[in-house]
């Protein structure tokens, strides 16, 4: 007998948070002029809920967000963003600022100079931070 | 391969921009107080010192990864006050530094160009640095390597090379008086600290999170005992060959001493081991202090525009500029009034405070928060912690009645600098009590 399963479903609500990320990013034409020649990976590491995401940013825009990630650590492409979930979903929310994030002590960031200054500069463009 | 270059560029990193041409001026400092054994002696303890306090700073670099160090260790453990005077200190400390190396750089050139005034060629040292930082020029990472190796290898094997010949000679040229050793040490191992200074900057280089788990924390000593043999190879060195006095009385030492192997070409010599110097401790300071200034200015500690960024280069203009310009003041001052062994002792001094917080810091953290992740933990039992504590402001302090007959300009200008820093402190609150009064309004009136 077939039986109908009613557990609610829970998201992640740092996955949430990057697909809103990802619809603001996508949407907004002056991310597009800062991000031109600019293809990265993004990896999102909650440290208190373990999740990982991997955001795919390429020709202007973000292509896709998965689960886990794929990408070498060494790889010169990719950017690491370790905080807790909920720093983390602020921070792709626009409500904390990741440069101030960083300086609290809340966000650890690794990648080079040039791209911690693109991520700056992409929170300023989308939220004015 | 790599996890070899990675280790061997932060140990190449802590060692380069502690290595100053400033090191030498506090290797002449330390002859006017102590005799070589006790120079040696107060090189190696001032070393410990750093190596026992790296390890702290390992555990806070572990809980806040790729921060802007001292701003965010202070910041998470102090009240906001405190914590925003002392990186004010500490960046004053490296504005002067700016000042002393741009400084000794143009006495170690005007050896060689004796006709060019110094203030045009520390203005022009700083002009040329500042150029090179706003339009985000770096070097890459296996030149920094190399440069930095360079300089060591350098300072050693013409050390090993200048005393060789000569270690017989020591005992009839041994220095400043031989009694009284704990008196010598008391005044050396504060002056001493300055020799080894900046290595914590390693701990905003980490390229992985997984780097502050062994990488970094194991770097810094490397780096430090790298240093401790290199300035007591060359101390060694340089008293085997050069006359005492003629040692104190200059604050270029290397100079004579390349002079005595090489005869007059040993000032090329000279200038371009300095040129290395600049390479690996001036350059990285003005990139470091700069990025601190966009660090605070970001923060709404100073005026916005002085975080202006480049969003091309990544190059943080208004630190940069602000940076330099203070730099150009520091160094105008020092130039004109020869301060640059009080500018030395006092910096000594405020960084002596500046670590005895990193270790208040560790032990007041892992009081407020005991589950915070730490890839790293210093061994350190608590007790030392708090020995360290003590002593480091003590021997800060002593160092300052370290130069004879200069005490009161020493204590003058580390006062001048105490009331600048609870200035700024109290202006950056109200700035940004202001800054945050205004976005309350725009945000209520949107």
């Amino acid at each position: 007998m077939a039986t109908t399963d009613v557990t609610p479903v829970s998201t992640s609500a740092l996955l949430g948070s990057l697909h809103d990320f990802e619809r603001t990013f996508n949407e907004n034409q002056r991310v597009k002029k800062l991000t031109k020649g600019w293809n990265r990976y993004m990896k999102a590491e909650s440290t208190d809920t373990s999740e990982i995401f991997t955001v795919t940013i390429r020709d202007l825009a973000i292509i896709g967000v998965e689960s886990g990630c794929s990408v070498p650590e060494d790889d010169e492409d990719l950017i690491t963003l370790q905080a807790s979930e909920e720093a983390l979903v602020r921070i792709f929310t626009g409500k904390y600022n990741p440069a101030h994030a960083l300086i609290d002590g809340a966000l650890a960031v690794f990648c080079s100079e040039r791209d911690k200054v693109k991520l700056e500069a992409i929170a300023m463009v989308i939220w004015g931070l | 391969m790599k996890k070899a270059f990675e280790l061997g560029f932060y140990v190449t990193f802590g060692a380069g921009i502690a290595f100053g041409i400033s090191s030498f001026t506090i290797l002449s400092e330390l002859f006017k107080v102590a005799n070589i054994l006790w120079v040696v002696v107060s090189i190696s303890l001032a070393g410990l010192i750093c190596m026992l306090i790296s390890t702290s700073i390992a555990e806070l670099a572990s809980m806040y990864p790729s921060s802007p160090g001292v701003r965010t260790y202070l910041k998470v453990a102090l009240p906001a006050r405190t914590s925003l005077f002392l990186v004010y200190l500490y960046l004053m400390f490296m504005i002067m530094v700016a000042g002393i190396e741009s400084y000794l750089f143009a006495l170690v050139v005007r050896h060689l160009f004796p006709g060019i005034h110094p203030l045009v060629l520390v203005l022009s040292l700083l002009v040329a640095t500042v150029i090179v930082n706003l339009l985000g020029l770096e070097l890459p990472r296996g030149v920094q390597m190399f440069t930095t190796a360079a300089l060591i290898l350098s300072v050693l094997c013409l050390g090993i090379a200048g005393a060789a010949s000569h270690l017989g000679s020591l005992h009839g040229n041994a220095g400043a008086v031989t009694t009284r050793p704990l008196s010598q040490i008391g005044d050396s191992v504060g002056a001493a600290v300055y020799l080894f200074i900046g290595f914590e900057w390693v701990t905003m280089m980490g390229f992985t999170a997984k780097a502050y788990e062994r990488k970094i924390p194991v770097s810094m000593p490397l780096a430090i005992v790298t240093n401790i043999i290199a300035y007591c190879v060359f101390s060694l060195a340089l008293v085997s060959i050069v006359p005492v006095k003629e040692i104190t009385k200059t604050a270029i030492p290397q100079i004579p001493y390349f002079v005595h192997m090489f005869g007059p070409r040993g000032s090329i010599v000279g200038l371009v081991l300095s040129i290395l110097a600049i390479i690996s401790c001036f350059n990285a300071g003005i990139m470091g202090g700069s990025r601190l200034v966009y660090a605070l200015a970001r923060e709404g500690s100073l005026p916005k525009s002085w975080a202006k960024m480049s969003l091309e280069t990544g190059a943080p203009i208004g630190g940069v500029l602000v940076l330099g310009v203070l730099a150009s003041i520091a160094s105008v001052i020092i130039v004109q009034y020869e301060l640059e062994e009080i500018a030395a002792v006092t910096g000594s001094a405020i960084v002596c405070c500046v670590y005895a917080a990193f270790m208040w810091a560790v032990l007041r953290l892992r009081k407020t928060q005991p589950n915070a992740r730490r890839t790293f933990r210093s061994p350190l039992p608590v007790w030392l912690h708090w020995v360290l504590i003590v002593i480091l402001p003590l021997a800060g302090a002593l160092a300052l009645f370290g130069i004879k007959g200069r005490t009161i300009e020493v204590l003058s200008t580390l006062a001048g600098l105490v009331v600048v820093s609870a200035i700024t402190v109290l202006w950056s609150t109200r700035y940004r009590d202001r800054s945050n009064k205004v976005a309350m309004r725009v945000q209520q009136g949107a």
